[in-house]
């Protein structure tokens, strides 16, 4: 059984499948090239694949098939070298559905980490992937555009992907609100441990360049410092030490608070009250809470970070309506372009039909005319035919515009012109 | 001339109202642009229009433009656009803008609305030196309320960020060093043009007005405020001051001006008017 031309979204994503068939189904950029091919080919249809950490999905347009699953699941079991059998059900999308879906994949609404930037990139490539394809893929080259156009325009009149979402990741967006750019700032990593690591190893690729690690075992403490670049202080030198950093991060397992208020009130004198940072990822606390009394310290524990990133997530979720509100929006615009689409080959030829009779009235009479006659003739007749076209044209737009033109309409038209004998008709309605 | 100059008064507080609407708009998106930021340009290209203005009206009346109340705010408000500009230009950061927009739609709106077509003003109005004099210490004064303005947001931020309580303003102003380091560049500017407006004062008293007394109460408090900022400057500079105090000090210092010229203003008679 066939049906008309549809866009059709084959989704295998964190939401319907596991990590494990993830992997297994995660294409590499050969077998996307392949695939594109085998559907170019066999079905010509247009196809272009998504694939993540988190999602590998199928965009096909103009699969004529109601089960295509079942067409593709071969395809895409030896091109993964997977037993057909043991491929996972997919989520399946026709249509606005299935345009509303990329959207929200844009959008970064589908994403485990609800406004992540990283899809974005993701879906361009993609649809770089569409333009360099051998084969030509309007209708998914439009999708694309589209769904490029939500995750900028998501990005830019909304809040969804601002605020930190992990503890790390706060701490250096926090960090940055008081610094700005960390390059020249000393950081300090008081532990050696895998939390202080993974703080050190953020702010390192947020820009920090200048780390001093503190730690009691003297080994730990050096491999760190080395790793990051960074040079080793023994812990008892934590205040001295603290004289002179901006950034303070603390990950110990200490049980007692490693830097005390009256310490650290010497140590904001001897430092001018200039601001520090400090971040105290530890439990039990590393550093006395009554510290952040002290004027330009500025103290944040786990408790923090986490209330922050609670909030940040709360902000996000708050801004779902703003970001469905313009997937609203490009889904319509998305149908218009489509429904417009359907008259384009009727307006075609009905043009190429005028255009055809044009030219051969012109060359039954050019005999008896000279040149400037013939070339203003040239004009008239184009100025006569454009305006004899423009209503019909604009009819046949306004008309698939509000999903008034029926297929009648449209038969109406090729008949009238007898436009079957000179092109071949291919509208849908 | 004069029409021209009458519809330039209702296009500036328009352009500028238009200006503070895209700066509204990237305050509240905070949309990370690689290219430059539109508003940008059209502050600019109105500030060099605003100053164009002026020029044109001090050249068609004959006077500096300090012989009215409107002139004065006229002028006030391209001070502020002139050091808002600079400040923003040095740093790279549009994100405080929508603040000093809205003051200078307010300012240059009550200009237009209070301007007239007068040439009446006093003949000291038309010297050079004090056209020059004036200019420079009204320069020097806004970049000081700038400098000023920047400290407050730098004191609510730096207050957000202890409180633990993030809201608008943590997320869409600077960082706190990007604020320190504007709010420097603007005490710098108010420093050097209010230098520049007090030496041409000096000037002008000594060599063009016959009656002059250097004990008058206003000119006693500006030369004190700046004899204090420049020291002040100094001593952070040499010191390596920062954080939260030095806002605090900074706000405090802004403040401690203007009570102090508003006392002057009230309790003595001083010839320093701009009616």
């Amino acid at each position: 059984m066939t049906s008309q031309k549809q866009l059709t979204v084959i989704s295998f994503s964190h939401r319907n499948t596991g990590l494990d068939d993830r992997d297994a189904l995660a294409f590499k950029a050969g077998e996307v090239e392949a695939f594109v091919g085998v559907c170019h080919q066999t079905w010509a249809c247009e196809a272009a694949v998504l694939t993540t950490c988190n999602r590998t999905e199928f965009y096909l347009y103009g699969l004529r098939h109601d089960d295509v699953w079942a067409h593709l699941k071969d395809i895409v079991s030896e091109l993964r070298g997977i037993d057909a059998q043991d491929l996972p059900q997919p989520a399946i999308l026709k249509d606005e559905a299935g345009a509303r879906h990329l959207f929200r994949v844009a959008a970064s609404l589908e994403s485990v980490a609800l406004g992540e930037n990283q899809i974005l990139a993701q879906i361009k490539d993609v649809h770089d992937q569409i333009l360099s394809g051998d084969g030509k893929s309007p209708m998914l080259d439009r999708l694309f555009q589209y769904a490029i156009r939500v995750g900028k325009q998501v990005r830019t009149d909304t809040s969804l992907c601002e605020g930190a979402l992990s503890i790390s990741s706060a701490a250096v967006d926090l960090a940055a609100k008081i610094f700005g750019k960390f390059a020249g700032r000393q950081i300090l990593i008081v532990g050696a441990g895998e939390t202080a690591e993974t703080a050190a190893m953020h702010f390192s690729s947020s820009g920090a360049d200048t780390f001093i690690v503190l730690n009691r075992s003297e080994d730990r403490g050096q491999r760190v410092a080395q790793r990051f670049n960074g040079i080793y202080r023994p812990l008892d030198e934590l205040a001295e030490a603290c004289k002179s950093a901006d950034i303070a991060v603390f990950a110990t397992s200490a049980q007692d608070h490693l830097l005390t208020h009256a310490q650290m009130k010497s140590v904001m004198k001897n430092r001018k009250h200039r601001p520090i940072f400090l971040i105290d990822i530890s439990n039990p606390r590393n550093v006395d809470p009554a510290v952040a009394k002290l004027g330009s310290a500025f103290l944040y524990n786990i408790d923090d970070l986490e209330q922050v990133v609670r909030a940040n997530l709360d902000s996000r979720k708050s801004e779902i309506p703003a970001v469905d509100a313009i997937i609203d929006h490009m889904v319509s615009e998305w149908q218009s372009w489509q429904q417009s689409m359907q008259v384009t080959p009727t307006i075609a030829s009905l043009a190429r039909f005028f255009e055809e009779v044009r030219a051969q009235e012109i060359d039954r009479h050019h005999n008896g005319i000279s040149e400037s006659e013939r070339a203003m003739l040239d004009n008239f007749s184009r100025g006569l035919i454009k305006k004899l076209l423009h209503n019909p044209i604009m009819y046949l737009r306004s008309a698939v515009n509000d999903e008034s033109l029926s297929a009648e309409d449209l038969d109406l038209v090729w008949s009238l012109y007898n436009l079957d004998n000179t092109t071949e008709k291919s509208d849908e309605t | 001339m004069l029409i021209v100059l009458q519809i330039a008064e209702i296009i500036l507080p328009l352009l500028y109202a238009a200006i503070f609407a895209v700066y509204l708009r990237q305050f509240l998106t905070h949309s990370e642009r690689g290219d430059r930021f539109p508003g940008s340009l059209l502050l600019y290209g109105t500030l060099g229009f605003h100053l164009t203005y002026l020029t044109a009206h001090s050249v068609y009346l004959h006077h500096f433009p300090v012989s009215s109340r409107a002139e004065f705010l006229s002028l006030v408000a391209l001070c502020i656009g002139l050091v808002y500009a600079f400040a923003e230009r040095k740093h790279k950061e549009a994100n405080t803008g929508v603040f000093f927009i809205a003051l200078i739609v307010a300012t240059q709106g009550w200009s237009s609305i209070l301007m007239e077509p007068s040439t009446a003003h006093p003949l000291l109005h038309e010297n050079p030196i004090y056209g020059i004099h004036v200019i420079f210490t009204v320069f020097g004064f806004t970049a000081l309320a700038v400098s000023a303005l920047y400290a407050l947001m730098y004191v609510l931020l730096s207050r957000q960020l202890k409180s633990r309580n993030l809201g608008m303003i943590f997320r869409r102003l600077p960082p706190l060093n990007t604020l320190e380091n504007m709010s420097r560049l603007s005490t710098i500017c108010g420093i050097a043009f209010l230098g520049l407006g007090l030496a041409t004062g000096h000037f002008l008293a000594v060599y063009v007005l016959d009656d002059f007394s250097f004990m008058d109460p206003k000119i006693i408090i500006t030369y004190i405020a700046w004899a204090l900022y420049a020291a002040g400057y100094l001593i952070v500079k040499w010191r390596r001051l920062s954080g939260l105090r030095m806002g605090y000090l900074s706000l405090g210092a802004y403040l401690a001006l203007i009570a102090s010229m508003v006392i002057v203003n009230s309790f003595f008679n001083t010839f320093h008017s701009f009616q």
